[in-house]
Formats: structure tokens, C-alpha cells, sequence
């Protein structure tokens, strides 16, 4: 049975195409396929830590919305050139196939200025799972709450909400956490990133919990490796033995694991 | 789900000039247990009569006539496959945003000439 995991927060910058990019290659690893999905369509990135140049992006999430072509179309097989630590090329026993939306100012500025139909987009999910023979589909989210995003949310079968220790993220994931209740997701699970080192994480664990009555999957410390490679790799292949990346496999399980 | 909720939907449908569908910051503002339908319509993605009877506790009739009134007011729609007729909801198409319409053709000039080192 696949699923469908949405990945989302309700500010910008909390790391969640990082979050999202790791678990996606975890769960790959992991023997299965996984498809991952870039509908932060205003300011999409993804494609980035995954190595995909745009010169060589062909067709995108937008060329799918305007009928151009079908989805599975947009998808790019970027397993067999994901790297590892020191340069070798990453063992996927599953696979990775990324469907990113469009670098073009034209094609985001169409977007913006005629909309385009959420149905489509919907069809477009169930479709990848079906004809890309997906275990998992991943969807990285556009920040905040638009029609997108609350339809990723509702057709989730677990939506994992990325928030920073920050009071203004504190209150956004309040918000969040409502409106996933009552478009009736199966299954929510919170990720606290970019945690001072020194903080108590045992004591932010349980407050954040008791706050949201929703479990804590991880709590990522904030990483200057990771800072330092700043979205030039999938953080989890470029360190495989590193802290954060088995905390990032802890989530990883909790993600896969039944509900 | 009880009977009166299906007729609170019929009053407020009856209200309702024809949509071009629900958005989904609608579908946020339905009252509980209709919410819990539409948002296991979208999951579903299409569903036949008999599953709605079946999710929404209804019989044939009450669920046929709120049907009717859904797809009059084209909040959901209704094709038929293979000699079974299945039932979606219809999502309004994403709105487009309020700006002005040479922006964008202003920024990929400025883009463009950014790229050929006219502006540094």
C-alpha cells in the first residue's frame, strides 16, 4: 500500500526541502521506490539538493498543469546520480524520482497570474503513486497555508510539520496543527529543526508535545555541516555516518512505520 | 451523520448561486460532518453512490437528492466508467493573484539583461 507524505511548515526557512530531500533518499534507501514532488511552485528548490540543473530540465510540474504533458512525464530518475561521501555514487535499492516545478520567471509568473485548476493537481498526486508504481510519494510544500498546500494536507496519509524552537513558528504550527485536524489527516508527526546544541531536547520534546498533542518524530540539532553544505547534496548521502543523519533515520522509520 | 445535516446542506445549497467548485479554504468552513465527506471524497478521488450511502450513514434517496443539489451547484461532478457512474468534488481552480500584468515582463528583462552582464 503506498502512502502519501506531505512535508510542510508553516514559515519559510525552517529547512524543510532539506528535511524532505533527506527523508526521501532514507526511505529509498530503504528499498523502496519513492517519488518526491516540488509544489512549492512560487519558489520551488528542491531540484537543487538533488543535483538536477535546469538546463536540463525538460518538463516540469507547471508543463503537467497546463496539459502540456502527463505527470509521470515530469518525473527525472535521480537515483544513479546522487553521490556519497567522497564522490561514489549512492546505492538506491528502491529509487528516487523528483518531479520539480519550473525555474522559468514566465512559468511561475503564468502560475501566479492565471492559477490553475487544484483538481488537476489532485489527479496528479494519485496518478504519480499509480503509474510511477510509487511505495511513497513525497510532497514538498509551499510555506503557509494556500490551496495547494491544504490539499497536499488533506490527501495525506502523514504529514510531517517542520517548526524551528521560535516563537513566531511556535504559533504558525498552532494554526497548522487545526487546520490538519480538520481536513482529517491520518497522521501527523512534528519535527523540531535547527535546535541550538545546548539546548534541553528531552524537556523540548515533552513541551512540544504537550503543546500540540501530536507526537515528536525528531529533534534536529542545528548542524554547521550541514550549513556548510549548503543544499549542494543531500546531507544524509554526503555524511552517512554523521549524528544528525541517524537522527534523520530515526524520523525516517517513524515516517515508514505503520500508524 | 444524521439526516438534518443533509438537510442544512440542501438549505444553505439552495442559498448558494452555482459555484465553479469548492476551494479548499471552503471546504475548511463546512460544519463537521460534512467536512469529514468532502475530505474523504477528495481522498478518494472518486467515489459511486452506494460508498457515500455506506460512508455517510444515508439512505438511497437522501444521498441521491444531496447529490443532486451538489452537482447543480457544481460543487461536485459526475462521470461515468465502464457502466458505473462515480461522483468527485469538484476543486475550484486556484484564483489568480491581483498584480499588475507587465510585472512579470518587466522582471525577465531585468532577469535576462542580469544574465548577459548588462546590469551588475
Amino acid at each position: 500500500m503506498s502512502k502519501i507524505i506531505s512535508v510542510h511548515s508553516f514559515r519559510g526557512g525552517t529547512g524543510k526541502s532539506n528535511t524532505t530531500a533527506n527523508l526521501t533518499a532514507l526511505i529509498a534507501q530503504a528499498g523502496n521506490r519513492v517519488g518526491v514532488i516540488d509544489t512549492d511552485i512560487q519558489s520551488p528548490g528542491i531540484h537543487v539538493l538533488f543535483g538536477l540543473d535546469e538546463d536540463h530540465m525538460d518538463k516540469s510540474l507547471n508543463d503537467y498543469l497546463w496539459g502540456r504533458c502527463a505527470i509521470e512525464e515530469t518525473a527525472y530518475d535521480v537515483g544513479p546520480t546522487l553521490k556519497v561521501g567522497e564522490g561514489n555514487v549512492a546505492i538506491m535499492s528502491g529509487g528516487i524520482y523528483l518531479i520539480p516545478s519550473s525555474l522559468k520567471v514566465g512559468e511561475i509568473a503564468r502560475v501566479l497570474r492565471e492559477g490553475y485548476d487544484v483538481s488537476i493537481l489532485n489527479d496528479g498526486f494519485q496518478d504519480l503513486v499509480s503509474r510511477l508504481d510509487l511505495d511513497y510519494l513525497l510532497i514538498d510544500t509551499h510555506p503557509g497555508l494556500n490551496e495547494e498546500t491544504l490539499l497536499s494536507i488533506a490527501i495525506s496519509d502523514v504529514l510531517v510539520l517542520i517548526l524551528r524552537p521560535d516563537q513566531q513558528d511556535f504559533q504558525g504550527t498552532a494554526v497548522t496543527v487545526e487546520v490538519a485536524r480538520k481536513l482529517d489527516v491520518q497522521r501527523m508527526l512534528l519535527v523540531v529543526n535547527k535546535v541550538l546544541p545546548s539546548f534541553d531536547f528531552d524537556s523540548l520534546r515533552k513541551q512540544v508535545e504537550d503543546t500540540y498533542h501530536t507526537p515528536v518524530a525528531g529533534i534536529l540539532p542545528l548542524s554547521e555541516d550541514m550549513v556548510r553544505l549548503a543544499s549542494r547534496g543531500v546531507f544524509c548521502l554526503e555524511y552517512p555516518n554523521h549524528p544528525l543523519t541517524k537522527r534523520l533515520k530515526d524520523i525516517a522509520e517513524q515516517v515508514m512505520a505503520e500508524g | 451523520m444524521s439526516s438534518g445535516l443533509f438537510q442544512r446542506l440542501q438549505d444553505e445549497l439552495d442559498a448558494q448561486e452555482k459555484a465553479a467548485g469548492l476551494s479548499m479554504a471552503d471546504v475548511l468552513a463546512l460544519p463537521d460532518p460534512l467536512r469529514n465527506l468532502v475530505n474523504w471524497m477528495i481522498r478518494e478521488q472518486q467515489v459511486e453512490l452506494t460508498e457515500i450511502m455506506e460512508y455517510a450513514d444515508q439512505d438511497r434517496n437522501a444521498t441521491a437528492s444531496m447529490l443532486e443539489s451538489l452537482l447543480e451547484k457544481g460543487l461536485v461532478s459526475k462521470n461515468e466508467r465502464q457502466g458505473k457512474v462515480y461522483y468527485r468534488i469538484r476543486l475550484a481552480p486556484k484564483r489568480r493573484r491581483e498584480i499588475p500584468l507587465n510585472i512579470w515582463e518587466s522582471m525577465e528583462k531585468i532577469i535576462d539583461q542580469q544574465q548577459g552582464g548588462e546590469i551588475s
